[in-house]
């Protein structure tokens, strides 16, 4: 009697179960090459559990590079960009999902069109426009922009926006709400699951961003761990324990953001005095 | 449905709400892409001052660069397969963690995983996984009885071998996909129950309804970021073999950074933007066809 | 509007954070901006420069990955005025940035900082020397050379002695065939002689060419002659060693297991023989102290066959240090990269890397300086180190086969050159979509169609006649 209820829940544990066993993979390899004695990292096939598992690899991390100031300034860099796309993004979206304006649409095809151009050409000229501004030899390059917004995070609050019911807005605007009361009391609160998307995007997004370091940073007191990551692979190419140890030291913060935000993806909506 | 006319009010809050935007726009965007338009017409390699030289890169792109042919080709590949793939499958994946199932938080941390773990650490692994001798993909395949291919050393199979590591990234569309399904309202779906309709028949015209601009969002995300695909064959295979993994923005790279040729790239990333916008006209023209939007 | 006020205090609290992070270079000392690898042991080099030069502020900026990543970087500087004085390059470059007019020539300053060829093994310094107008560009740093390495013991088991290793290709090729060993499903299970790049060894595409009696390029780089019939003769050799092998795939899918790490199957006796670099030595020592190998150089086959002696060829590569144009503090950089690169420098970092691997518990075997004199130094620090006799002989004869090395031919088409040979060419000869020579004539016109770009514009900026 039950048996409808059942079969479709152990089909759906097994999905669960058995795709995760192969997406948790990568992460086991790490965790596994991180731990693991440098002559049993080429064995082939791999032990997955190393006997006897080591921590050499992490103290070795730390004496080629300076993982404490690395790991502050990606802190620091991550709570900016993070501060400056929940400042400027969802205003823009909103705008363009709720608002009537003239330009609204051309400017929302630009949007789109800015995320066309592969950034390998404009590099430059973007290099020489913030040495224009004297911003050469600091981290501003690397989170300024974000309070001017991201075309990305634009167009995904946009969406979002846009499936937002009409009727609260109408019910809000006959009360005398502004257009910003609107967009601040009522749309916002039922944007959370997306704030959060947009904050977890961002976060990874300037966690292992490369690119930009790469070309302004000119020192270690300004660099962040992707880069030093990079360095790191660079210089000790063969050392596959040291560099899964710094990986797996990289990853970590993330997965511990990414595991509490969780529940914000599933604030449902508690759409009061609303009729189907 | 009440309608406003367009008022002050309105169009002033607009432009509050969109002068960042603008502001960084013209700062920081529109002027190095007008540049980057200006080095097409040029002989560039950044370190000497360009010369104009009209259309030629144009001209030596379209009719003098098979390669450039056989990178397009290559990345369209990617595109045209891979976007529908992630798609579905990230969707899927959503849909079965946005059930009440024991350790949510856990499995949905699981599946991000992969698009969390630097490029460097997943390579040696893939090497691993795809290894056409011992490798876990081909092992598997044998307990069907399928001889895997040689994947990552065959010219027709590296890059499916692509496609098969870019599933494991399908963590970020998921995550969104997650977002879009808690704005579906529940009341929606017990009017469709009390209406007698099934799991399938909700899904069908509820979720994927209400649905529709995160749809709408992935796919056309998906697009602009599969047609420039580049670092994990930088990574991972060198373009190789034969060319097979040589993806539009690799060989556009080579020619900016390896042989100095900034000019010649510029004209590729135009070529390349000129395909982009139009694939996007595209789905924006086709959008209201099937994208429901709640506030029309 | 609180929660946006409280985004926006986090945000001016972080803008202070980090301003108070700009570095602010004092106006009194003499900077030196220099951008050269990091880690432990160059930065107690660079520290013992800061220490014997207390009137320079030496500036370090840590340089990440190869090739193209360091490219960006320095053409954004370029492009905006802001180059560092010192860069840290591979000589395989040199050529390519100075044709852009992008280094300084450093002739003027070897006879005030008393610097000359002779101090230098000749090989290292010719590469930084831009042949189209035979400037210098770059003090050479470190180097590197390729050797024969074998399994004894695989030699032993199937009854070969195992303390000679064949001299012709076409008994190489024998013994390929021989200790190649494939298992019922066809799949190889170990590799006799491994000598293409990707596949087990490093370069013996380049060295093998030398050996035949080849040339890549005419004298001043202006030609491009890969389809030359040696380099045809010799490709054609490798794919039949690839093939001997099981074929480029069933070759690549053995060779995938191991990533990046191409010595690891030597290790375990997965090859039985490769052409590999002389960095092998110190993985040895650490990864596999007991393994009972030989070593041997390859031989010029053109000299056997005609005259039937024995004449060592190897190949090398490796960095220098640079002064790009437009530094601002060229003389000191020139001191920087003189102290560097000479004898103290050299020291400095020898010390620095023996501490390191000392205090890592792992062995230590020297690299190959390019100052000379430094080099007798590391042989006496490396007596010490307790590694087995053939290891030992292995290192000695590492340094012993500098004077017989090669470099490849130096142009700003190196890197396509690099690319048309390694990645198209020898490619589609092993997958036999084309033969050797069809491969080889496309990859030569491509190349010299750059390169006959290059030289015109070359041409038209200096005013000087190339050809």
């Amino acid at each position: 009697m039950n048996l409808k209820k059942i079969i479709p829940r152990i089909i759906v544990y097994s999905f669960i179960i058995l795709g995760s066993a192969s997406f948790i993979l990568p992460f086991i390899w790490t965790v596994s090459t991180a731990f693991k004695p440098d002559e049993q990292i080429f064995l082939f096939p791999p032990k997955w559990i190393p006997k006897p598992s080591t921590i050499i690899h992490f103290r070795e991390v730390f004496e080629f590079v300076p993982f404490g100031l690395l790991y502050r300034n990606t802190i620091i860099l991550t709570l900016l960009n993070i501060a400056g796309t929940l400042f400027s993004c969802p205003l823009a979206a909103y705008a363009f999902a709720k608002l009537c304006w003239p330009g609204r649409d051309i400017l929302f095809v630009i949007t789109l069109a800015t995320m066309m151009l592969p950034p390998q050409v404009t590099m430059i000229p973007q290099f020489l426009i913030f040495r224009g501004l004297g911003w050469l030899n600091t981290m501003l390059p690397l989170w300024v922009p974000s309070f001017f917004g991201s075309a990305f995070n634009i167009f995904l609050l946009r969406q979002f926006f846009m499936t937002l019911p009409k009727e609260l807005d109408d019910a809000a605007r006959i009360d005398g709400c502004s257009f910003f009361g609107i967009f601040w009391r009522i749309n916002l609160p039922l944007m959370i699951p997306a704030i959060t998307a947009v904050t977890i995007f961002t976060f990874m997004g300037t966690w292992n961003n490369f690119i930009g370091p790469l070309i302004y940073v000119r020192s270690y007191s300004a660099m962040p761990l992707s880069l030093g990551l990079r360095m790191f692979q660079e210089a000790y190419s063969a050392e596959w324990g040291a560099l899964m140890a710094a990986s797996l030291m990289m990853i970590l913060p993330v997965i511990i953001v990414f595991f509490f935000l969780q529940k914000y993806f599933v604030q449902g909506i508690a759409l009061t005095g609303l009729k189907g | 449905m009440v309608k406003f006319r367009r008022n002050k009010e309105e169009i002033i809050t607009a432009y509050l709400c969109v002068l960042p935007w603008s502001l960084g726009l013209s700062i920081f965007i529109i002027g190095p892409i007008i540049a980057s338009l200006t080095f097409s017409f040029m002989d560039y390699s950044v370190v000497l001052p360009p010369k104009f030289i009209g259309l030629a890169n144009y001209r030596k792109m379209l009719f003098g660069d098979p390669l450039l042919w056989k990178s397009l080709y290559n990345t369209l590949y990617m595109t045209v397969i891979g976007v529908p793939l992630n798609i579905v499958l990230s969707l899927s994946v959503a849909l079965l963690l946005n059930q009440k199932v024991k350790g949510e938080a856990f499995f949905r941390t699981i599946f991000y995983l992969p698009s969390v773990v630097p490029q460097v650490a997943m390579s040696l692994l893939w090497m691993w996984i795809l290894n056409p001798q011992v490798g876990l993909v081909n092992y598997i395949l044998s307990l069907f009885g399928i001889k895997g291919p040689m994947w990552l050393a065959s010219e027709q199979w590296a890059k499916p071998a692509f496609i098969l590591m870019g599933l494991w990234g399908i963590g970020g569309n998921m995550v969104i996909f997650l977002a879009g399904l808690q704005n579906v309202p529940q009341h929606l779906y017990d009017a469709a129950t009390v209406d007698g309709a099934n799991i399938w028949q909700r899904f069908r015209y509820v979720t994927l309804p209400m649905l529709s601009p995160t749809i709408f969002f992935v796919l056309v995300m998906g697009i602009i970021g599969t047609l420039q695909i580049f670092t994990q064959a930088y990574i991972m295979t060198a373009g190789g073999p034969m060319d097979a993994t040589l993806f539009y923005v690799y060989h556009l790279f080579n020619k900016a950074f390896r042989d100095f040729h900034m000019g010649y790239a510029s004209a590729m990333a135009w070529f390349l933007f000129i395909i982009i916008f139009a694939a996007t006209m595209l789905n924006l023209k086709l959008a209201p066809k099937w994208v429901y939007y709640e506030t029309e | 509007m609180r929660e946006y006020l409280k985004l926006l205090t986090v945000g001016m609290l972080c803008i202070i954070l980090l301003a108070s992070q700009v570095i602010v270079s004092s106006a009194a000392k003499r900077t030196l901006e220099v951008w050269a690898p990091g880690g432990k042991v160059w930065e107690d080099t660079y520290q013992e420069f800061q220490k014997t030069h207390p009137d320079i502020e030496l500036k370090f900026v840590p340089l990440t990955g190869g090739f193209d990543e360091r490219k960006q970087k320095l053409l954004s500087a370029v492009a905006g005025g802001v180059p560092p004085d010192v860069m840290w390059v591979d000589r395989f470059e040199v050529s390519q940035w100075a044709a852009f007019d992008t280094l300084t020539p450093i002739n003027k300053y070897l006879p005030k900082y008393k610097v000359s060829s002779s101090q230098y093994i000749k090989q290292t310094w010719d590469e930084a020397i831009f042949p189209w107008d035979n400037q210098l560009y770059a003090l050479p740093w470190q180097t590197d050379d390729r050797l024969i390495f074998w399994n004894k013991d695989i030699f032993k088991e199937v009854g070969l002695n195992p303390d000679k290793f064949p001299v012709t290709w076409e008994e190489q090729l024998e013994l390929n065939k021989k200790l190649t060993k494939f298992d019922d499903k066809g799949n190889v299970t170990r590799i006799g002689f491994a000598v293409v790049e990707g596949l087990g060894a490093n370069g013996g595409e380049w060295v093998l060419g030398w050996a035949n009696g080849g040339e890549y390029m005419t004298a001043r780089s202006t030609k491009a002659t890969l389809n030359s019939p040696k380099l045809v003769e010799t490709l054609d050799w490798l794919v039949k060693m690839t093939d001997a092998s099981g074929g480029v795939e069933k070759a690549a899918a053995f060779q995938g297991t191991w990533g990046s790490e191409v010595q690891a199957p030597f290790f375990v006796g997965k090859i039985a023989a490769m052409i590999n670099g002389n960095w092998t030595f110190e993985s040895i020592a650490r990864y596999a102290p007991s393994l009972n190998f030989g070593i041997a150089p390859i031989y010029r086959r053109d000299i056997y066959k005609k005259e039937g002696k024995l004449v060592p060829i190897t190949f090398s590569g490796g960095h220098a240090f640079a002064i790009p144009k437009g530094a601002k503090n060229p003389d000191d950089a020139f001191e920087f990269i003189k102290w560097i690169t000479g004898i103290e420098g050299t020291r400095a970092y020898r010390k620095a890397s023996i501490e390191f691997s000392k205090s890592m518990n792992r062995p230590w075997a020297p690299i190959i300086f390019a100052y000379q004199s430094s080099n007798k130094e590391s042989l006496e620090a490396f007596a010490e180190q307790p590694v087995s006799q053939a290891i030992n002989a292995g290192v000695k004869l590492a340094f012993d086969l500098m004077p017989y090395t090669r470099f490849r031919d130096r142009s700003p088409a190196a890197l396509l050159m690099q690319r048309e040979f390694l990645g198209h060419a020898r490619d589609e000869a092993l997958y036999h979509k084309k033969t050797p020579k069809q491969a080889l004539d496309d990859a030569t016109k491509t190349i010299q169609a750059e390169l006959d770009r290059l030289i015109d514009e070359w041409e038209q900026r200096t005013g000087k006649k190339l050809r």
